[in-house]
């Protein structure tokens, strides 16, 4: 129990967040966002249920268009992307979130062993950026996403 | 709570296919607007994988890579290692 594993293998897509949007993304967009190479999911199964899921992408942070033309403006950064995650209304304050959120950061690592990346973002709801700043990742004042080096 | 208020123009088509597709859903031209709008605004948000910051932001974030996690992140991420899921218990 507790097993996180890839989308594709898990035997059904039933999962209630109590995020509309989100339990409909996940039902309904996942697999063609897993089929066009948008996102890797993963979900978190107690026996067959979906307690939890989260995607990533591969993502690039860059300074501001206005300053490209700076001289020595540096170079874009890889990243990893952590999309979405979410976690059933049943096991919501179980710590399901923080497991998944630590599976990411070291599936993430390893992806980074094998193309460069050297930081994973967050791009949370503003109401939510302080869970992962409590959590470990670094808060920018011009941005709303979230980082951690890799 | 609900303090914001946003006021708009619409063509009269546009105002028209709203409330068609409102009625259609069964509720009003405001929660319909507000929900299409928050659904498009929340996708950008998940979707976007290209992230621009203001110079100073990306040279403290490419400084803070350098230096590598603080002691206070690693343990933070080693607590979301050792929490105990309800069946681990």
């Amino acid at each position: 129990m507790g097993k996180i594993v890839p989308l594709l293998s898990a035997s059904s897509l039933d999962f209630d967040c109590g995020d509309d949007q989100l339990n409909r993304w996940f039902k309904v967009n996942a697999i063609q966002s897993e089929a066009a190479g948008f996102s890797r999911n993963y979900v978190m199964l107690d026996k067959a249920n979906i307690v939890g899921f989260y995607s990533l992408s591969a993502a690039a942070v860059d300074i501001e268009p206005s300053e490209f033309a700076v001289p020595g403006s540096p170079k874009p950064t890889p990243a990893v992307l952590l999309g979405r995650v979410a976690v059933a209304t049943d096991y919501q304050g179980n710590g399901v979130g923080k497991r998944l959120m630590f599976d990411a950061i070291q599936r993430s690592k390893l992806i980074a062993k094998r193309v460069g990346a050297s930081v994973l973002l967050v791009h949370p709801r503003p109401d939510v950026k302080d869970y992962f700043v409590k959590n470990g990742f670094l808060a920018l004042t011009g941005s709303d996403a979230v980082f951690l080096k890799l | 709570m609900k303090s914001e208020v946003v006021n708009l123009r619409l063509t009269a088509e546009q105002k028209a296919s709203i409330d068609y597709a409102a009625k259609q859903a069964g509720i009003s031209r405001t929660e319909f607007m507000v929900l299409a709008s928050i659904e498009r605004a929340m996708d950008a948000r998940y979707d976007q994988v290209r992230f621009t910051l203001p110079r100073e932001d990306f040279d403290y974030l490419m400084d803070q890579v350098s230096a590598g996690r603080s002691d206070a992140q690693s343990e933070a991420i080693e607590r979301m290692n050792q929490v105990k899921l309800p069946w681990e218990k």
